[in-house]
């Protein structure tokens, strides 16, 4: 009898540690599974004013005092304008600034860089003195803010020659900010327009296989 | 009073757990640093040494459970450690922030803050609550063992699968809205 109920505990317990094992799995499988379907791209929070339509035009004075900046409308040279909103408060926007720096330098010949952000002043000089941010003109608005529905960080805006916002959307990695430059290259406003296209389109291909496209 | 098999277990279960946790700490103590500020409790200039502080304590105290004489003094550590990480938690809860990285195991799972951490915690602090009391003298048998390496493999895996299911909640909930 004894040794019945050892045997049983045994196998209950191999039998246990299979089923945890399966189930660890296939909530993995889960998770693999929502980063499939998640757009690679800048998700673009369907708010404030639209991909093609002209950007507000905002004049705010940057925050070390040389002169003022304007977002939106017609730039001289035709020159397109990013601009990060960022936070001293936001991990994630600490460790995209070297990407923003790098990819502001390697595509300087078409792409102005503005960071953007909100709050305590003292608190902001900090951040872009100990992030050495003061090569790239730094505004703080709220009103620049909330006129883009702005909800999470860090957030890019691209706005081209002419003032017309070409592509905008959260930005968490240097693919995310890629895809503005490509959304903009592409003439799409953005990677869920992108799905849309691709889903009407003539192929109709599977909204998996239209995802995956953008980053190759 | 517990007994010896009991507390070896929950005692190797919540080493390894909180071992980890101050690995993955320490491996990006950067982004823990900013985790600790973002609470938005520590005047900034404490966060430094709390950010460094508190991983190394974790590790001590999760050492410390597997000496039988030390146990109930890691326990202590570790239920401390979790009434600081609650009550942080709980007070950004109320302040209305969900957005907030939990700093809990580095970037490898991140996760926003929600009260399933508040539960979490609860029942880590159940496991190491038991550690508080001495083992009854009996003397480990082969069955024991079997039953203590099982057991901790089993906890582990439960233990990563819940957390996936709620790592996994706001992009369900995210993903629902989106093609609704």
């Amino acid at each position: 009898m004894l040794e019945a109920l050892l045997i049983s505990q045994i196998v209950l317990w191999v039998l246990m540690l299979a089923l945890a094992v399966t189930v660890l799995a296939l909530l993995r499988q889960i998770g693999v599974l929502h980063e499939r379907i998640t757009p690679m791209g800048a998700l673009t929070l369907d708010r404030g004013p639209k991909e093609g339509e002209p950007a507000p035009v905002f004049d705010i004075p940057d925050l070390l005092g040389r002169g003022t900046v304007r977002v939106g409308g017609p730039r001289e040279g035709g020159r397109s304008l990013l601009v990060m909103f960022v936070a001293p408060s936001c991990p994630v926007c600490k460790k995209l600034l070297p990407i923003i720096r790098s990819v502001a330098r390697s595509e300087s010949d078409w792409l102005e860089t503005v960071l953007a952000s909100d709050g305590d002043l003292e608190e902001q000089r900090r951040f872009v003195k100990s992030y050495k941010l003061d090569d790239f003109p730094y505004v703080l608005s709220a009103e620049l803010g909330m006129t883009y529905r702005i909800g999470k960080l860090p957030y890019g805006l691209l706005i081209d020659g002419g003032g017309v916002i070409r592509a905008k959307g959260l930005i968490n990695t240097r693919e995310h900010l890629e895809s503005l430059m490509q959304a903009k290259q592409m003439g799409v406003a953005s990677i869920q327009e992108y799905l849309k296209l691709g889903k009407t389109g003539a192929n109709g291909g599977t909204v998996v296989a239209a995802a995956d496209k953008p980053t190759k | 009073m517990i007994d010896p098999a009991v507390s070896w277990l929950a005692a190797v279960a919540a080493s390894l757990i909180f071992t980890a946790s101050a690995i993955m700490k320490l491996r990006n103590l950067d982004l823990f640093e900013s985790a600790v500020i973002n609470y938005r409790i520590l005047p900034r200039l404490l966060a430094w040494p709390f950010a460094r502080f508190i991983p190394l304590a974790e590790l001590g105290g999760a050492l410390a459970l597997l000496w039988p004489a030390w146990r109930a003094a890691g326990a202590g550590v570790i239920l401390l450690l979790l009434l600081v990480f609650t009550l942080g938690i709980a007070v950004n809860l109320m302040r209305g922030r969900y957005d907030v990285d939990c700093g809990c195991f580095g970037p490898a799972l991140r996760q926003t803050l929600s009260w399933w951490l508040v539960m979490r915690n609860g029942a880590l602090a159940a496991l190491a609550a038991m550690l508080l009391l001495r083992p009854e003298g009996r003397a480990l048998t082969m069955l024991d063992r079997f039953t203590i390496v099982c057991g901790v493999i089993t906890i582990l895996l439960l233990y990563a699968s819940i957390n996936y299911v709620f790592a996994n909640l706001p992009r369900q909930r995210e993903f629902g809205a989106r093609y609704a």
